[in-house]
């Protein structure tokens, strides 16, 4: 595609696509890559300093930390992966019709987004993950619960952006044309409006990436989120903070880079795919 | 204008009602309720926990207790009391909206000071060192948690200089210097985030409305470059600047969870997680609401001044 | 502190001869302990005295590390951290949180009519009754309360109190249509017919049932007078049936009264000039006063002492120290720093033998007995537990060795584990099979270990991680597979019956069974006429439970520590529960 050749043309763009897809190809191939398996425990070989035998040292339990981030990988992208695609779906849907309909409906609508808007987004997510019960301690729910905590936080916001961009956009003259030629409400958002705003909307939610994860990071420190003993970036993070840092502080930085690592790419990413496709110009030289 | 206001005013209690009874269908959908948390380890049979649970009126039907929470919010204790401590519902108010709301204040004061200079300066030197620094720095707030941010700097006070932030806390009124030790780095954490996005958005508004026409005009008219900078591209880039403030503000008093734990600063964030999770629900129901009607306002005043920056946007249509 | 040396007392322990010998390293196989003989008794003779001991008689008790008694301090404000704010508005009749028994220590006192000695808390003290008599067949309990006691607004403590008090533990209250709960305790109080006041300084409490034990059960630091009758009672009878402590301003009977609660920060509370305990040094508390910082965040509060703004930690699970967590206290504190240590509670798994699934059979139960490796649940799953003999200084108390108590399971891990594996594949789950667990998301790690470990089976322990409203809902159900049980069993060998018994009659059992043998090895214990015939006779039920039946399998009791700054002197340590001695009347300050 043109956009994935434009991002290749920015040295910075193409480092964070880069770093993405090792992250991707890591955690498919993570059983490949970690030579132990993350929940294997070894009380005799707690807190280990990175080095031999372990890559990044091993943590409380004695497990592999290397192998843990790696796993962690899998977590972290499948909520980013579907808590983005679900708020990106779920509010664009939500978010144009208000937009191209107008009038009452929308200031209802948006009402009903500012009341989900204004919500802490942890509370959400606590009551979602709490109210699915014991099902949800089984890993796959874990992750999906998670994902939907995040998408229900953060799809208000895709919302506003998508009615802002409705409105733009139906003020544009093939808009007009087509609403004047008789074209259906759904065939003029679904062919005109959606295929131009879209791109917006997408280099916006590649930010949201970020923000999915450091929430499930959020959730952790309640004790909710991934359920112990399934590795994920945030509960790392919390345990190795909260409770060895000082002693074992590899706990604690390699699981934060990898975040790092992750946030920034996504956030770069959208950068330049914001500025690819925002139709006034804007910054070229990322 | 006047009449938009008014509508969207009148609007707001629906949406309130709306925002608690959502609220309360949840709590009461979960597994477990507050009488679980009251006793703690110890044991209660079942006999005396339906007695606990009779006394607090859980065993009414959902609608009679939602009703009488609705009315108590008009009677002479507003809200109730918390299930959990018995603390009427508006004293824990009392307390906990004034510390959020000054950490708020706190930081949306330093980020405006800060954001908008190096927006701007971002900006105006695209590119080159000052544009890289400034964007580096808003990204790696974005890249670390709270958490992390926060260990670093009290492990830093600690080993560098054996000092630790107050942890007593005080309100402005009472003790002003210790206030002071007290919020400031939570403020300066926070500042840090939400700057951030002020500042790529500021930055990226007034890049696009450099390379556009109207700029280009004023240039031409011999107009000086901070004329131009100042009162056109600005301006231009207000709108999106102020999307990001009304959309970030909500999460500022309610995401502050980590950073109000960590601090001991007795605020909403953390008392509305900790009876969420003490299914304490006239606490969270007053709590929620509450957060939801301040970001109601907000985003009125949001859309208010839209107008106000770009009259292309009219609210009368 | 397990039941049994409750009422055996801290003796001396010796290794078992039943058991095997006692190898010379602390690497190799753990020994049974048992507890000697001639100790067992002279503590048992003190105890089954029915009068109490004036606890006005009161020595300093040496500190952890074992620093000389020097002359006593009056004076200075003790800061400590409060793990969080007391629930409730401080009713003690409703909750047992350490949040709260913290604070309620010093507001409140040590104990209600008796109390567990400072010195030595497998016995009973005299507080608030200043002696106690029964009648010959245990239905009835007299009290002589103490003259002298004052309320914290000056009014006397009289008789009518404490009927007051029990009586709204024991029946609650009730005002027209509106019903008060009684005290969630209720149940270890025995069958309580009427409690009456004869006089202003006589209680008599008359039961339904005898109750051998009923002192016993009674001096249980958790039950505090946190209700003054004189402002209670009216508002009460009024209609106010969920007036709590708090809500009549925390007038209270202990060494502390209240200055100021903010909600959130802190309780303040001062001395009480009109305390009735005295010391061979003078009146009691040595102390100005104390503060309570609410700190719920543990790394917050590690950051608060070792910069000096603490002079002691605050209680309760996730804020008492772990090996790592210590290691900073020590390093930026060395040797202003001491460390109590505090019995914890006992790392266990317990089985609902009530749902169907493999573990209903009595052999898999065993197999999974055998396969744990416990010493190292120490300290992957808890902070610090007992793993080996170890003396503590100061009262020369010897600790007994518990990971392989109660002294069933000696044989190496190897044997052990050989054994298990023959077992599983007899019971014909040689490939393993599922098993749920509930889990609080409060205190992950005891859980992950079990999974581990229990993988070496070929079971997979499906962890179920709830918060603490949802556990102690879900402890209640039969919807589990296994679990650890809360920490705090009863005190007393007798009262065991709750957590221990059918599920049908207590439905908090760790353990989930319909198994009548228990009800009458619990019967036999109650007809106990002799503490040596009470000691065998719960340890038949020990057997029982642990050995032959496995509905549980203690893995091991684990130690919590908490750090004090080494010029708060006085405190008795060790303590036998978080919940006792936080009266700090006896602590001062070299400094």
């Amino acid at each position: 595609m043109r956009a994935i050749a434009l991002v290749t043309r920015r040295p910075v763009a193409a480092a964070s696509l880069a770093v993405l897809a090792v992250f991707v190809a890591v955690a498919l191939l993570a059983d490949i890559v970690a030579a132990h398996g993350p929940l294997e425990q070894d009380a005799a070989r707690r807190l280990l300093a990175p080095g031999g035998d372990h890559l990044f040292g091993t943590d409380g339990f004695g497990r592999d930390i290397f192998s843990r981030v790696v796993h962690g990988a899998r977590v972290s992208l499948v909520v980013g992966f579907l808590g983005v695609g679900l708020a990106a779906v779920g509010g664009t849907v939500v978010g144009a019709a208000s937009g191209y309909i107008g009038g009452k409906v929308d200031m209802l609508v948006q009402r009903v987004v500012d009341v989900f808007l204004g919500f802490p987004p942890l509370v959400l997510a606590m009551v979602i993950l709490v109210a699915l019960g014991p099902e949800r301690t089984s890993l796959g729910a874990a992750v999906v619960s998670s994902a939907g905590a995040a998408a229900i936080a953060l799809a208000p916001q895709v919302a506003r952006l998508a009615r802002a961009t409705t409105l733009a956009l139906r003020q544009e003259g093939y808009i007009e044309a087509a609403r004047a030629i008789g074209a259906s409400p759904l065939r003029v958002v679904g062919r005109h409006v959606l295929p131009n705003g879209l791109p917006i909307i997408l280099a916006q939610v590649t930010g949201f990436f970020g923000a999915a994860i450091v929430l499930e990071t959020s959730l952790s420190f309640l004790g909710l989120g991934i359920p112990p003993p399934y590795p994920s970036w945030g509960r790392m993070l919390n345990e190795g903070a909260r409770r060895y840092f000082e002693v074992a502080p590899w706990a604690t930085i390699f699981p934060g880079l990898a975040l790092s690592a992750v946030v920034l790419s996504t956030a770069m990413l959208g950068d330049a795919l914001r500025d690819i496709f925002d139709p006034r110009g804007g910054d070229r030289d990322l | 204008m006047a009449r938009y206001i008014a509508w969207r005013a009148a609007l707001v209690p629906l949406s309130l009602l709306l925002a608690s009874a959502l609220v309360f269908l949840a709590l009461m959908a979960l597994p477990g309720d507050v009488v679980h948390v009251i006793a703690g380890d110890a044991p209660a049979t079942p006999r005396i926990q339906e007695a606990l649970r009779e006394e607090l009126g859980l065993d009414r039907p959902l609608y009679e207790q939602y009703r009488r929470w609705l009315l108590s919010v008009v009677s002479g204790e507003p809200g109730g009391r918390s299930l959990e401590t018995r603390e009427p519902v508006r004293s824990i108010i009392a307390r906990q909206l004034p510390t959020t709301l000054l950490l708020a204040i706190y930081t949306v004061v330093l980020s405006m000071l800060v954001s908008f200079p190096l927006g701007v300066m971002a900006a105006v030197r695209r590119n080159r060192w000052p544009d890289y620094l400034v964007r580096l720095l808003t990204l790696a707030s974005m890249a670390m948690p709270d958490l992390l941010v926060a260990l670093f700097i009290l492990l830093g006070l600690l080993l560098v200089f054996q000092w630790s932030p107050p942890i007593i806390y005080a309100a402005p009124w009472t003790d002003p210097w210790r206030h002071a030790l007290i919020m400031v780095w939570p403020a300066v954490i926070l500042s840090w985030e939400y700057s951030a996005h002020i500042i790529r958005v500021t930055r990226a508004g007034m890049i696009s409305a450099f390379s556009q026409t109207f700029i280009t005009s004023a240039r031409a008219k011999g107009l000086t470059e901070r004329n131009v900078v100042l009162r056109h591209a600005l301006r231009n880039a207000m709108v999106p600047s102020l999307t990001v403030f009304g959309l970030q503000f909500g999460r500022l008093l309610s995401g502050a969870l980590v950073l109000e734990t960590v601090f001991g600063l007795p605020g909403i964030g953390r008392g509305l997680v900790q009876a969420g999770l003490a299914r304490d629900y006239p606490v969270v129901l007053a709590l929620a609401s509450l957060l939801v009607f301040i970001s109601l306002i907000v985003s009125l005043v949001v859309d208010v001044l839209y107008a106000y920056f770009d009259p292309r946007i009219s609210h009368t249509a | 502190m397990s039941p049994l040396t409750r009422i055996a007392g801290r003796g001396i322990i010796q290794p078992s001869e039943a058991g095997g010998a006692r190898l010379p390293n602390v690497v190799g196989p753990r020994v049974a302990a048992r507890l000697l003989v001639p100790f067992a008794l002279a503590a048992l003779a003190l105890l089954s005295a029915s009068c109490g001991r004036d606890a006005s008689a009161l020595s300093a008790t040496p500190v952890a590390t074992g620093a000389a008694a020097s002359p006593v301090r009056y004076g200075g404000t003790l800061v400590l951290a409060n793990r969080g704010d007391p629930p409730a508005g401080f009713d003690s009749l409703r909750t047992s949180s350490i949040a709260l028994h913290h604070v309620g220590g010093a507001l409140f006192g040590p104990g209600n009519l008796v109390m567990r000695c400072r010195e030595d808390a497998s016995q009973v003290c005299a507080y608030l009754a200043a002696s106690w008599s029964h009648n010959t067949d245990f239905t009835e309990w007299s009290f002589d309360i103490r003259p002298g006691v004052f309320w914290h607004d000056g009014t006397p403590f009289t008789a009518a109190d404490a009927k007051f008090w029990l009586d709204l533990a024991y029946f609650g209250a009730r005002a027209g249509e509106k019903v008060r709960a009684p005290a969630y305790f209720k149940a270890e109080l025995g069958e309580i017919e009427r409690v009456e006041a004869p006089g202003p300084d006589r209680l008599r409490v008359v039961f339904a049932a005898p109750n051998r034990h009923f002192v016993e059960s009674l001096a249980n630091p958790r039950f505090k007078i946190a209700h003054p009758r004189h402002l209670m009672q009216p508002r009460i009878d009024a209609g106010e049936v969920s007036l709590s402590p708090l809500d009549v301003g925390l007038v209270g009977l202990g060494p502390f009264a209240l200055e100021k609660y903010e909600p959130g920060t802190i309780v303040q509370v001062r001395r009480f000039d009109r305390y009735f305990e005295t010391s061979p040094e003078g009146p009691l508390p040595y102390l100005d006063g104390i503060d309570y910082v609410v700190m719920t965040e543990p790394l917050a509060m590690d950051i608060a002492f070792r910069s000096g703004r603490l002079d002691g930690g605050a209680r309760g699970q996730g804020h008492y120290l772990s090996p790592e967590r210590k290691q900073g206290y020590v390093k930026d504190l060395g040797d202003d720093v001491v460390f109590a240590r505090i019995e914890g509670g006992t790392f266990r798994l317990a089985f609902n033998v009530l749902k169907t699934g493999p573990w209903q059979d009595s052999r898999i139960r065993r197999a999974i007995a055998l396969w744990i490796d416990k010493p190292a649940a120490i300290p992957a799953a808890l902070p610090f537990g007992w793993t080996s003999l170890e003396t503590t200084a100061g009262d020369g108390e010897i600790r007994r060795d518990f990971v392989n108590w109660p002294g069933f399971d000696q044989a190496p891990l190897e044997s052990r584990r050989a054994e298990a594996t023959m077992l599983m594949a007899e019971a014909g789950y040689a490939g393993g099979f599922r098993m749920g667990h509930l889990c609080r998301a409060l205190n992950p790690a005891p859980c992950e270990y079990l999974k581990d470990q229990l993988a070496g089976l070929g079971i997979d322990l499906t962890l179920q991680m709830l918060d603490e409203a949802e556990w102690n809902a879900a402890r209640l159900t039969l919807d589990f597979d296994s679990e650890q049980g809360r920490l705090t069993p009863p005190s007393i060998p007798e009262a065991t019956v709750s957590v221990y018994g059918r599920y049908s009659i207590n439905p908090d059992a760790f353990t989930k069974h319909e198994d009548a043998s228990v009800d009458a090895l619990y019967a036999r214990l109650n007809d106990a006429a002799s503490p040596e015939e009470r000691i065998a006779r719960w340890r038949d039920i020990e057997r029982y439970l642990f050995f032959e039946q496995t509905y549980v399998i203690p893995i091991a009791e684990s130690v919590d520590e908490v750090a004090y700054r080494s010029y708060v002197r006085g405190l008795a340590i060790p303590m036998f529960d978080g919940h006792a001695n936080t009266d700090f009347s006896t602590v001062w300050l070299a400094k």
